[in-house]
Parts: structure tokens; sequence; C-alpha cells
């Protein structure tokens, strides 16, 4: 793509501020409650675009040193449920409920950055 | 049928036939439409007053493949929700009065009719506002309060409830996590977790089964009515308290209890209302469950529109909402409030 193209974030943030100055205090009811939730969903894509593939690739190599093996993201979070499952990991694990809470608090950091203040 | 211009001569018809004459209807409007029920307020003309009411109509479910998990949760609708509002109410427990139950040839499907019951149920407004300083200071007397009397009721007086215990619950929504072929880790831990800490031998009462702010409609100083009672069972009666105080359900408030009060004030005024004493560790369960509980409902809503074909934003968002209860079930395992 030619490098003078707005970035897909820059560009999300535009649109999201406009919706969200000009257009959400012309609406009522349903219809404000609607546009008010696309304008969160919006700086959350924004949020996922920048912060993503960092989290994602961190979320894979610790994945893979946890479970001893490598694979996608997708294939070593299956294998880990399934361990986790069938008991071949303990609930209490120290590695496993790191890597969970970073992997949850990766995820709010995109989704609901408000919920780990709280 | 979506449209208030098909909705009302039939409402006006079942009105006259239920209530009385003239029965004319005025400001219809929708106030919520869910995946079981879609309710109205509107007002009616009898004789000279003119009563200001809701419609609660048990909406057509999406079609689910037979034997699909999420089919199976025991759901009270129509004349089994007007039942149990009625002996909820009879028990002194705050719900909308019923005034009728609707009959076939209404043409309407499965509902009631019930006196409007005016307050708020916007849990952000209940816990900041000034005017309901009052209510979030005797919250939690209030919920035991209520908890304890509806805990008390016959079960042999609604035989639909269907038994819905600690055990059953978890292997229901082990069985809808695993319908939706979406491996979490975070939620498989939860579920083992839940398993491992069942409460075992549990007492059996009717159980609300959505107990928190959301579905109450709270008054300055009380709380008017209890509504929703669509998920009512036959189960663990701590299970009731347990929801009141997941973190989710506090809306941000510091507190446990709705994000008003205490552990301690809830348990206390349930005890006086006839409840039994309840040990810290079985409302955790319940706490604990339930953030694994909403964070496979959120993974359910996020994954509607695979299942359904139809999306809606706020479908989107709830289901982006599925990491808040799993962080604060695993905050709750390292032994955080």
């Amino acid at each position: 793509m030619p490098m003078t193209l707005s970035l897909a974030p820059d560009m999300l943030a535009t649109i999201r501020d406009y919706l969200q100055k000009e257009i959400l205090p012309t609406l009522d009811d349903d219809k404000w409650f609607n546009v008010k939730v696309a304008v969160n969903l919006l700086a959350t894509i924004e949020r996922e675009l920048r912060q993503g593939p960092a989290a994602d690739e961190e979320e894979r190599a610790r994945l893979a040193a946890l479970l001893g093996t490598s694979g996608t993201l997708g294939e070593l979070n299956r294998a880990l449920a399934l361990a986790i499952r069938e008991g071949r990991i303990a609930l209490d694990d120290p590695g496993l409920l790191d890597h969970l809470r970073q992997t949850t608090a990766d995820a709010l950091r995109i989704n609901n950055p408000q919920w780990l203040g709280r | 049928m979506g449209l208030a211009e098909d909705l009302a001569p039939r409402l006006e018809a079942a009105v006259r036939r239920h209530i009385g004459a003239p029965g004319e209807i005025g400001d219809l409007r929708r106030l919520t439409g869910g995946a079981t029920k879609a309710t109205w307020s509107f007002t009616a003309t009898i004789g000279a007053e003119k009563l200001p009411l809701v419609l609660q109509l048990a909406s057509l479910r999406p079609a689910l493949a037979p034997g699909d998990p999420l089919a199976e949760l025991p759901r009270v609708v129509g004349a089994e929700d007007a039942a149990m509002m009625t002996a909820a109410a009879a028990a002194g427990v705050p719900a909308p009065p019923v005034r009728a139950v609707l009959a076939p040839e209404d043409g309407l499907g499965g509902g009631c009719i019930m006196d409007f019951v005016a307050g708020e149920t916007i849990a952000r407004r209940i816990l900041r506002e000034p005017q309901f300083a009052p209510l979030r200071q005797s919250f939690a007397v209030q919920c035991g309060g209520i908890l304890g009397r509806l805990h008390r009721l016959t079960p042999t007086a609604l035989p639909f409830l269907r038994p819905f215990g600690a055990a059953e619950q978890v292997a229901h929504y082990c069985r809808v996590y695993d319908a939706l072929d979406h491996p979490q880790p975070a939620i498989e831990l939860g579920l083992r977790w839940a398993l491992d800490h069942l409460p075992r031998g549990h007492a059996t009462a009717v159980v609300h089964g959505d107990f928190r702010l959301g579905n109450l409609i709270c008054g300055g100083d009380a709380i008017r009515a209890v509504i929703d009672w669509e998920l009512a069972a036959l189960g663990d009666p701590v299970q009731d308290l347990g929801w009141l105080c997941v973190k989710t359900w506090r809306f941000g408030g510091p507190l446990p209890v709705g994000g008003m009060a205490r552990r301690e004030a809830l348990l206390a005024a349930y005890r006086e209302a006839g409840g039994a004493a309840i040990d810290v560790t079985h409302l955790r369960f319940w706490e604990a469950f339930g953030s694994v509980k909403w964070a496979i409902m959120c993974l359910m809503k996020g994954r509607e529109h695979r299942r359904t074909g139809r999306s809606t934003v706020e479908q989107m968002a709830i289901g982006r909402r599925m990491e808040e209860p799993l962080f604060d079930f695993l905050q709750l395992l390292a032994g955080e409030d």
C-alpha cells in the first residue's frame, strides 16, 4: 500500500471523533445508545491495531514456553485449554496463572483499559 | 409482530377482555426487546381512570438445533412468569403486580399485563445520583430481606420451576462453552475450579437467578420491584446473594454488594428475614463462578452472529467484555476482593 495513505488507526480516530462530537449530540434514546457503543468499539479497534500485534506475539511466546511446543496462537491456546481440562497442568501453577493474568490484562488494555484501574 | 401498530388493537381487546372497559390504549412504547421477551409500557383507560401498565410478551426464540445446550436453560416465561411474580409478591418480595395473564384468544402469544412500577433501573444513576443516597444506605439490608423472604417460598406452589443447583449449573455452562468451540484457557481454568469447589449438599430454594442491579426498579429510598424472573429456578439460595456481589454487577461501585455495601450487612439482613447462615467460602464460590458464567455469556454474545447470522453493535460490544470477569476471577483466586 502507498505510504501516503492515512494510517488505519488515525482514520479510525478521526471517524470516532467526528461521530462523538458532531453526531452523538443530535441523537436520542436507542440511536444515541447504539452510536455511543459504536464509538467505544471504534476506540477498541484503534487500540487493537496499535497494540494487538505485539500483545499477540508475546502471548504466543509465553504459550510456547509454558507448553514446550510451537504453533500458531490459536493452536497453542487450544492445546493449553485441553491441558487444563485434562488436569495435565495444575490449577495453581504459577506460570499458568501469570500467563493468564498477563493475557487478560493485555486484552483489557485493548478492550476496556479502565477495568484495570478498578 | 414488531410494530406498535399491529400490537395496539390486539392489546386493546386483551385489556377489555381481562381488565375492563373501555380499555383504550395510549402512549404505547417499547421498553426492552430481549432474546426471550419484549416489554412495552402503555396506558389503558378503565372506567374514568387511566392506568399505567406494562405488557410483557414472551418473544419467539431464534431456532436452535435439537440438543443445542443453549436451548436447555430453564426459562420462565408467559403465564409461568406471571405465576412466579404473583407468588413472590405474596411472600413479601416487591414484584410488579400482575393484572392479567394473556390467553390464546388474545392473539399475542404468551405473556402478561402488569402495573407500571415507576423508578430507576440504570445502575450508574442508582450508584451516583444524590436522590438515591438513602437507598444506597439501606441497599444491603433491603436485598437481604427480599432474598430471605424469597428463599422461604414453598417450591411446591410453583411446579414449573426446574432444578438448577450448583452442580447442574456448572455442568450446563460447561456444555454451553463446549458448544461454542472457542477454547479459552482462562474459562477452562474457571470451569475446572468450579467443579473442584462445588458446594456439596446445599439447600434448595426458589431462586431469582438474575438478582442484581439492572433488574431492580429503585426509588429514592426503596427497592420498588424485582423484575426479570425468567431465570427463576430451584437452586442453591446462596447463588442469588453471590451474583449480586459479582464485580461486573458492582458497576464500578467500591463495595461488594451491588457496589454499595459490605457482605456482612447483606448476610445479617438475610438471616434476620429467615434465611440461613451463610459461610463466606460458599458465597465466594458463587461470586467466582458468577464471573466465569458471565465470561461464557459474553463469549456466547460475541459468537452469536455466527450462529444466527444476525449481528448488532451491542452484541459485538458484549463479546469484547469477556476478559473483564476473567480478570476478576483471577484476582479472586489470588485472594483479592
